[in-house]
């Protein structure tokens, strides 16, 4: 149960976290807080932007400033699963021989899966374990992921030519998809002021632990959601679908599938995430609006008339979101 | 929490009652709009809406806003809903919401007390955080605007049964009421024959001795140009669709009247063999209504068997000028309003019948009928014309509508039931014929209390308007 003293501490914790980021992340404020939200309610996160927008960057400081053990992946697609997960190898100890597991790169606190879509499916779905239970099974043997446990995946959204788009089931997985813009003129210049002046860059020292992120979990679960507000984002849900009665119009021309429970489910989470991260102690209407193109975006698959007409999710998403109301 | 839990009860309370009331206030504009709508289809119907029904539909009104208050008062609705709503209103970020979700899950208590000081902090006044409903104001406005609308309808009526409200009573009252309430006996016991025979007494009433010395006609006018004003005005407001009922039967009855004696005619030409008797009754009263001559020119050529001498009084009687029966009367109106020359307008009117519909002066006939009801008795008397002479029996006819008297009717019902007379026991139906009824008249104008000489005039009037009727 949450008291005063956990709720404050979570507070803090967070605070110089996101504090920590922002000294070597120029800008972004909203990718960090996102991808704070992503690991403060147990999820993970579908990074989408073009490169050398510091998404590696994010996920490196991140993990330094936690101080929590990180690993990157470049997804090619000659990647295999056990390139990842990892593999069950001989290993001959005083003449005795046997079969001894190797971990993979997954075995990680903060996994970066970068360009995770030029990975072929094969290898994509092996994270999907990870992902969602927190567990790796390699020949029957069961393997419990360290938490807190994070998947950060990148993609390029313009790079199409021999990548494998990633499944619906996948996508499922991530809580969230952060689209990374480009900076703005003063943020370029800083940017280009800390990485050609400095030696190197300047990660920081470990602002919090893992524990520290298991608390503050224990307390944003806690965060009340109120009645009304749960059923308003059920409504929300509900009205991608295309079958739906209230669904917009523009969701009935142009989606095939809307978002599954699994996004309600998120955008819940991730609310309560938002209010905490903005100090509050119940969810608002502001918070479930700040998620809810993140944790829909990604679930949304349009139909041949949406791609045709070059419809995109977000714009689908947000006539929804004019369109349900709170009451 | 104690507190908020009180709270949200008051809430859940005033809620209740303010839903109550908006459901009491869509049952009163139902009742409402019904009553308009019934209002409306007696209005178009053109029948006096029963006494009954509004008392009966408030009272149903009344109860089902009562009924349907308390069940919208109990109706459940969900609290995280309510407090949702408040949130909203107050801006409270769902704070009260979710502290009510927290009270019934018994959630961590630090979360609580945060959000209750910052509703506190935020909105001091979210104890009172209900207002009334926009659409209440509404829903009360529209019962009494559907209402008014109901009660001013009989304004735009051509009903003249709420003549009251267009100021006619108090001049009729004056005038001509009291003494038809006093002939009447029980008026508003008589039913459509009893009137329409009323209408029919004032016309077909033998005429008895003339008193012309006696008559104070000049008087007479001045009494019924004071009626004119109200009469002008009230005809104005319930004219057209009393005029089309009026007129339109007056022109039935003088078209049938006028084909018959066309028949006639053409008949007495074509073959020359004398009238029966029931044509030449006919004709006789056809030349009544026309002018007394006439009439009697009838009898001495029917007397007679003088074919050609009544084949040209049915020529006289359907001569051109009688299509110019109805502006002659308005001519007559006006006449008698100004009270100069009486008897060139008299002139216009005598000799002629109710000529056949036509578009041109189907019209103007319908106009005549409207004011014939306020007209007839005023036009006749200066002229020595028979007070329902431009009526005719047709223009009594329309007063069957169903009124009562003193309160409803048109004029001529009021000024024929006034009419002290009394039917000739051997007549009835068409034939019947009426007498001036002296006793009744006696009483009528020894039951008020009438100014020095106005009785004499009265009794004139009486007797003027029975003998000028064939």
């Amino acid at each position: 149960m949450t008291t005063e003293v956990s709720l404050t501490r979570a507070f803090d914790a967070f605070s110089r976290l996101e504090k920590a980021l922002g000294e070597v992340i120029v800008g972004q404020k909203d990718v960090t807080r996102r991808t704070l939200i992503a690991l403060l309610s147990r999820g993970n996160v579908l990074l989408e932007g073009v490169p050398g927008l510091g998404k590696t960057l994010l996920v490196r400081t991140l993990s330094h400033a936690l101080g929590l053990p990180f690993s990157r992946i470049q997804f090619t697609p000659d990647l295999m699963p056990t390139d990842i997960i990892g593999t069950n190898i001989i290993r001959e100890t005083g003449g005795d021989r046997r079969f001894e597991f190797s971990r993979g790169p997954l075995f990680a606190n903060i996994v970066l899966a970068d360009e995770i879509n030029r990975a072929t499916p094969k290898t994509q779905s092996a994270l999907l374990e990870a992902m969602e239970e927190r567990t790796i099974t390699v020949a029957g043997t069961t393997y419990a992921l360290a938490e807190p446990f994070i998947v950060l995946a990148t993609q390029n959204p313009i790079e199409m030519e021999g990548t494998y788009p990633l499944p619906e089931a996948q996508l499922d997985r991530f809580m969230l998809k952060i689209s990374v813009e480009y900076p703005s003129l003063d943020e370029l210049v800083r940017i280009t002021t800390l990485n050609t002046e400095a030696a190197d860059i300047a990660f920081p020292a470990p602002v919090a632990t893992a524990q520290d992120i298991l608390d503050a979990r224990s307390v944003v679960r806690d965060v009340p959601i109120a009645e009304g507000l749960r059923e308003y984002v059920a409504r929300l849900v509900l009205a991608t679908h295309p079958g739906s009665a209230q669904a917009p119009a523009m969701v009935r021309d142009f989606v095939q599938y809307g978002a599954s429970p699994r996004a309600a489910i998120a955008m819940i989470r991730a609310a309560k995430a938002h209010a905490f991260l903005c100090g509050e102690v119940h969810v608002r209407p502001s918070d479930i609006e700040a998620v809810f193109l993140p944790a829909l975006n990604h679930r949304m698959i349009l139909n041949f008339k949406g791609e045709a007409e070059g419809a995109s999710s977000s714009t689908i998403l947000r006539d929804v979101w004019q369109k349900v109301p709170v009451l | 929490m104690h507190s908020f839990r009180e709270v949200v009860d008051a809430l859940e309370r005033r809620d209740g009652r303010l839903r109550g009331m908006v459901s009491a206030g869509w049952t009163v504009a139902a009742t409402a709009c019904l009553a308009f709508v019934l209002a409306l289809t007696f209005t178009f119907l053109r029948r006096p809406l029963p006494t009954w029904t509004m008392p009966l539909l408030a009272g149903t009104g009344l109860l089902a806003a009562t009924a349907t208050f308390f069940v919208g008062a109990h109706a459940t609705r969900p609290r995280s809903r309510l407090l949702l709503e408040v949130d909203i209103r107050l801006g409270l970020d769902a704070r009260l919401s979710t502290l009510l979700e927290i009270e019934e899950h018994r959630g961590p208590k630090v979360f609580s007390e945060r959000l209750f000081r910052d509703v506190v902090r935020i909105a001091p006044e979210w104890k009172r955080a209900l207002p009334i409903p926009r659409r209440l104001p509404f829903l009360a406005v529209v019962p009494l605007a559907v209402v008014a609308l109901a009660l001013a309808l009989p304004l735009f009526s051509p009903h003249p049964a709420r003549s009251d409200a267009l100021g006619l009573r108090p001049a009729l009252s004056a005038a001509i009421a009291p003494t038809a309430l006093d002939s009447g006996g029980a008026p508003e016991a008589r039913n459509d024959d009893e009137e329409v025979t009323s209408g029919h007494a004032a016309a077909g009433s033998p005429a008895p001795a003339r008193s012309a010395a006696s008559m104070n006609q000049r008087t007479l006018s001045e009494i019924l140009s004071e009626l004119r004003p109200a009469l002008a005005s009230s005809s104005a407001a319930w004219a057209p669709g009393s005029d089309a009922a009026t007129g339109s039967e007056s022109e039935d009855a003088g078209a049938a009247l006028h084909e018959e004696l066309e028949r006639l005619r053409s008949r007495l030409e074509a073959d020359g063999e004398p009238p029966s008797a029931k044509e030449i009754q006919t004709l006789r009263d056809a030349a009544a209504a026309a002018s007394p001559g006439l009439a009697k020119a009838v009898d001495e050529a029917a007397a007679a068997s003088d074919v050609e001498a009544l084949r040209r009084t049915i020529t006289q009687l359907l001569s051109p000028s009688a299509s110019q029966g109805a502006p002659a009367s308005d001519e007559t109106r006006s006449d008698v309003r100004s009270n100069e020359e009486p008897s060139d307008a008299a002139d216009a009117t005598a000799g002629s019948l109710p000529s056949p519909s036509t578009p041109e002066n189907g019209a103007s006939s319908g106009a005549s009928a409207g004011a014939k009801g306020e007209t007839s008795p005023s036009a006749a008397m200066p002229n020595e014309t028979p007070v329902f002479d431009e009526a005719g029996v047709g223009d009594v006819a329309p007063v069957a509508a169903p009124v009562v008297l003193g309160e409803s009717g048109d004029l001529s019902s009021y000024i024929t039931r006034g009419v002290p007379v009394e039917q000739a026991p051997d007549t009835t139906g068409e034939a019947a014929t009426w007498t001036l009824n002296p006793g009744q008249v006696k009483s009528l104008l020894s039951a008020r209390d009438l100014p020095a000489g106005a009785a004499e005039i009265i009794r004139d009037y009486f007797q003027r308007i029975t003998e000028e009727t064939p």
